[in-house]
This record gives structure tokens, C-alpha cells and sequence, in this order.
């Protein structure tokens, strides 16, 4: 039980004694998640449109395939990841393995169907109306669009947090395609695995404090804005 | 203005409309009515442009609508439907108004003007500021219908505009239709209020089971209808009954189209279930619709038959003559 009290104690100072390191590695894993987010989003979010607001041959398979992929283990993601971008792979000439590109390229893959999944539930559930009476306005579809978008806005944004969310506590993939490498492409979960291997527990308490926050804060945000879109 | 042909539409493998021909003609207000669930709502949505029929196209001044480019272009400033639970966007009504505005093209200058000018049309001013989720049921309505109107569309559709209106309201609603008949437009609207469909529409069609029926208005009665087994009914229209086949009961709307009523000079040995003996008081040429005759059967009775038929049977003012109508051609709603 000691140990544990003494790994918090740690995880405290290093926190707030401004240990370089553990701020290097904050600051990366923030711009890891929100680079993956943001391209997800950019990414999800239309494509969530397009499965819940229109009816295409297919759609069930798709609404099932990002189901399914909301599921899937990381480290599927990132060995697919990791086949791609290592030297024989298709994209092996471009030399981004182990860099915070290919960690980035894992993490959309998991946070699309983050993004689209609820997207797409967010505007199935909207009200028909919305998008019916902006039509018959003379709007266009991008702009019945926008109509569903802001009326859902704050399902939307939970889709954001969770997506956000998600990249920041994924440890695998982002191990296997970022190879944990310091200064470089560790991030907080990553360096918190690599901590606890090598016994140094207030290090890993350290970051795993600091992601209790980061969660906390997310899960926060997350309850704020679906309190507003139930209101 | 606004023609459908051959629309079939179905939802999950339910017929909701099935119709050969149905036009709208512009400078006139029609109206439809029907019970709940015949389709009218549906029916609506296809003419907005807004569904796409299963088969049968939509056509708009003599032209077939069959692309999605097309329908886009046309919803809005040519064709618009106020639904009948209306959906105002989050905001203000003004904000409403100035949104239907903005995205049909009105430019920045005349947004303000035009919108609170509209607003002005149907004396809802005072609401201008008001949030809408403020708004009674029948503001929304007529903050709706306000909405619709400042696109001075050339077809505007109406689903039970007066559903949630109070009195003067319905007045307001009433007058704002007949200025845009005026100016040119086609209206439809949908009402269970007879009074209202008589009071404001130049023609009014029935609907039932999707399909739409020429009901002329002077066939429309009013009628109780005594509870029982569905099927086979007795129904009393002050001096004469009437076998019709419902499974509806209580106050009801009972439509016999013109065209589906034969005259005789004799009872006829037929299937029919009704035969009505009456004096003919009126008889219009109505060109190549054919005649129209009134016969005096107790109660009024408008039949249409073609002038070769009226030659044939001598049929002259005053001429005694029998009626002969299916119990199941008489519609109940």
C-alpha cells in the first residue's frame, strides 16, 4: 500500500514541479489528440450526415461496418497501420513510421466511426421537420444540412468529446505504429506502459493522473453538452 | 400550375396514394379533405416536391419534374408547403422569416423590410422579436404560414393551416389565401373543417384511401352515423336514407361524386343499393366536363352525365327522374 501512496506523492511533484519530460509528453499526446480528432471530425461528421440523412444502396452495410469498428480492438488498427507504412508496405516508401503522422493515421481510423456513428444516430434522430421545412424554404441539401446541424449541435459535439476522448486514452495502437519513442512519439499512455514496465511507478502515476484529468475534464464537457441538447 | 400523373406511392408495401390525374390551377384556392391517414399528408409532400413518388411524376407549368436539380430549384419561390405541425428554427420568428428569405436568394437590403412585411400580412408584428419556443401552437402556425407566404410562392400548400388557430386568426389565414389566389398563386390546403373547405375553396377534393375523388361540393352532407358492425350502413339524410358501406361511425362528412350517380327514367334491375326518385331543377352545360343536373330528391343532388345521355333520356327542367348510386361509390370521411 506504500508504494502506492509514495507512486501518488510522486506523480504530484512531478506534476506540479514541471518535470520537462512529462510536460513533453503532455503536450504531445494533446497534439496527437486533438490533430486525430480534428481530422476525424472533418472526416465523420459528413460522412455521418450522408448515413443518417440519406437512403443508398448499402447504407445498412455501412451503418454495420462503423458499428462494428466503434468495437474494434486498437491494436488491430494499429498492426493494419503499421503493414501499410513499414518499409514493404504500400506506403513504405514515405518513410512515416514511428512519427506522430502514423500514430495521427491509427487514431482517425479509430475515431471516424466515432464521429460518423454518432453523427449519423444524432441527425436519424433529429426531427424530420427540420430538414423538410428548410427544403421547402428553398434551402439546398448543404444547407438542410446545416439546419440538422445546428438543432443537433450539441449531440454533435458529444460526438467531438467521445472522439476526443478515445484518441487520448488509446494505448496500442499508438504503441505499435509510434514506437514509444521519447522526445519523439511518446505519448501519456504509452510512456505510462513504459514507466510500470521498468518500475518506475511515480513516473507512471504521474501520467496517469494527469489522463484522470484529462478524462475527468472530457467527460465533463461531455455531460454539459448533452445536459444542453437534452434541454 | 401543378399537375400529377399517375402518382403511386407506397410506404413498407402500403398503398398511401394512388392517383391517375389531379391539377392545380393558378389564381384559385382548392381544397382537400379527407380523414386522417387517407394520404392527404403524403400527397402534399409529393406535390412540395419533397417525397418522391414511387411512380408518376409531378409536373409544374406543363413541364415533368424528374430530376433532383429541378425539384431543388422549384421548392421554395415556385412551389412551398406549411405543414400541419409546423417547425420553426430555433431564433426569433423574424429570424424565421428572414431565413426562408435569405436562402431563395433575397439579398441583405431587403431582408428586414421584406420579412417584417410579411409578418405585417398576417398581423403578427407583436411577434417579431419572440422566441419561438415561446409561441403558442397557433402562433406557430401562422408564424408558418407567414414564413411561407413571404416567398410569394406560385404553388403554396397547406396542411390543416387552421387546426390550432382561434377565431380571428382563421380569419386572418383566410384572407392572406384569397390575397395570394389574387396575386396568382395556386393554394391547397387540407382541413376536416367542411365549414372552412366550403367558406375558401373554389374546388374541393375528397381523399380517401389515397385516392382522390371529384367530390362537388354540393354532394357533401353532414351525417350521424349510428354505431354497429362495420359494413352496411343506413344513413339518414333528413328526408331520404342512404345504404352506404363504413366502418366509420359517429358525425361524419358523406361525399357522392357526381359522376358515379346514373339516371333512369325507370328503376333500374342493377346491384345498385340506393335508388332515389327526384325533380330536376337545374341543368348546366359544363362543356367538355359534360352536364351537370340537380335533382330535388328530398335533398339536392348534383349528377354528371354527358350531353348525349341528356338528349337520350329527354331530360328537361321539371322532368321526374330516378337515381341510382352504389352503397359502395358513397364515400364516408
Amino acid at each position: 500500500m506504500d508504494f502506492i501512496v509514495e507512486g501518488v506523492r510522486q506523480g504530484f511533484g512531478l506534476i506540479f514541479g514541471g518535470d520537462p519530460e512529462v510536460l513533453n509528453i503532455v503536450f504531445f499526446s494533446l497534439k496527437v489528440a486533438i490533430i486525430s480528432t480534428l481530422a476525424s471530425c472533418l472526416v465523420g461528421i459528413p460522412l455521418g450526415f450522408v448515413v443518417g440523412t440519406s437512403r443508398f444502396w448499402g447504407r445498412r452495410a455501412v451503418i454495420t461496418a462503423l458499428n462494428t469498428m466503434l468495437a474494434f480492438p486498437t491494436v488491430v488498427i494499429g498492426l493494419w497501420v503499421w503493414g501499410a507504412l513499414s518499409r514493404n508496405g504500400p506506403l513504405g516508401e514515405f518513410g512515416l513510421l514511428y512519427s506522430l503522422t502514423a500514430i495521427v493515421m491509427a487514431e482517425v481510423i479509430l475515431a471516424v466511426p466515432i464521429a460518423a456513428a454518432l453523427t449519423a444516430s444524432a441527425v436519424q434522430s433529429a426531427d424530420p421537420r427540420i430538414r423538410r421545412t428548410a427544403l421547402t424554404l428553398g434551402a439546398g441539401p448543404f444547407r438542410a444540412n446545416l439546419a440538422v446541424a445546428s438543432h443537433t449541435r450539441y449531440a454533435i459535439i458529444s460526438a467531438i468529446v467521445m472522439a476526443f476522448g478515445r484518441v487520448l486514452a488509446e494505448v496500442g495502437a499508438a504503441t505499435i505504429v509510434g514506437g514509444n519513442i521519447r522526445h519523439q512519439t511518446r505519448t501519456l499512455t504509452t510512456a505510462v506502459a513504459l514507466a510500470t514496465s521498468q518500475g518506475r511507478f511515480g513516473t507512471a502515476m504521474a501520467f496517469g493522473l494527469i489522463l484522470l484529468a484529462m478524462a475527468l475534464t472530457v467527460n465533463v464537457l461531455l455531460q454539459i453538452f448533452q445536459g444542453k441538447g437534452d434541454a | 400550375m401543378l399537375s400529377l400523373s399517375g402518382i403511386h406511392h407506397e410506404y413498407s408495401g402500403q398503398m398511401v396514394v394512388d392517383m391517375d390525374e389531379f391539377t392545380l390551377a393558378g389564381g384559385k384556392v382548392s381544397a382537400l379533405v379527407g380523414p386522417n391517414g387517407c394520404g392527404k399528408s403524403t400527397l402534399l409532400r409529393i406535390m412540395a416536391l419533397l417525397e418522391k413518388p414511387d411512380r408518376g411524376f409531378v409536373s409544374f407549368r406543363g413541364d415533368p419534374i424528374h430530376t433532383e436539380r429541378t425539384r431543388r430549384m422549384l421548392r421554395g419561390t415556385s412551389i412551398t408547403l406549411v405543414e400541419q405541425r409546423p417547425f420553426l428554427f430555433k431564433g426569433t420568428v423574424l429570424k424565421n422569416v428572414q431565413y426562408a428569405l435569405r436562402v431563395s436568394g433575397c439579398g441583405p437590403a431587403d431582408l428586414q423590410s421584406k420579412a417584417l412585411a410579411a409578418l405585417e400580412r398576417l398581423k403578427i408584428s407583436h411577434l417579431a422579436e419572440k422566441q419561438v419556443d415561446q409561441l403558442s401552437e397557433g402562433e406557430k402556425q401562422v408564424s408558418a404560414i407567414a414564413r411561407a407566404v413571404s416567398l410569394q410562392p406560385d404553388v403554396l400548400l397547406l396542411d390543416e393551416p387552421t387546426s390550432a388557430a382561434d377565431r380571428s386568426t382563421v380569419d386572418r389565414i383566410h384572407r392572406v389565401l384569397e390575397e395570394e389566389s389574387t396575386r396568382g398563386a395556386a393554394v391547397l390546403f387540407t382541413s376536416h373543417q367542411l365549414n372552412v373547405a366550403f367558406r375558401w375553396a373554389n374546388n374541393i377534393s375528397a381523399m380517401q384511401e389515397g385516392r382522390i375523388t371529384e367530390a362537388a361540393p354540393e354532394n357533401l352532407f353532414s351525417c350521424q352515423i349510428p354505431e354497429g358492425e362495420p359494413g352496411n350502413r343506413t344513413v339518414s339524410l333528413g328526408p331520404i336514407t342512404l345504404q352506404v358501406v363504413t366502418d366509420l361511425c359517429g358525425q361524419r362528412t358523406l361525399a357522392i361524386p357526381a359522376k358515379d350517380i346514373v339516371l333512369s327514367l325507370s328503376p333500374l334491375a342493377s346491384s345498385a343499393r340506393n335508388q332515389l326518385t327526384g325533380k330536376v331543377i337545374s341543368i348546366r352545360d359544363d362543356g367538355p366536363m359534360g352536364v351537370s343536373v340537380v335533382v330535388d330528391t328530398g335533398v339536392d343532388i348534383s349528377v354528371r352525365i354527358t350531353l348525349q345521355s341528356l338528349r337520350e333520356l329527354h331530360i328537361a327542367l321539371g322532368s321526374q327522374i330516378i337515381l341510382s348510386i352504389k352503397a359502395t361509390a358513397i364515400q364516408i370521411f
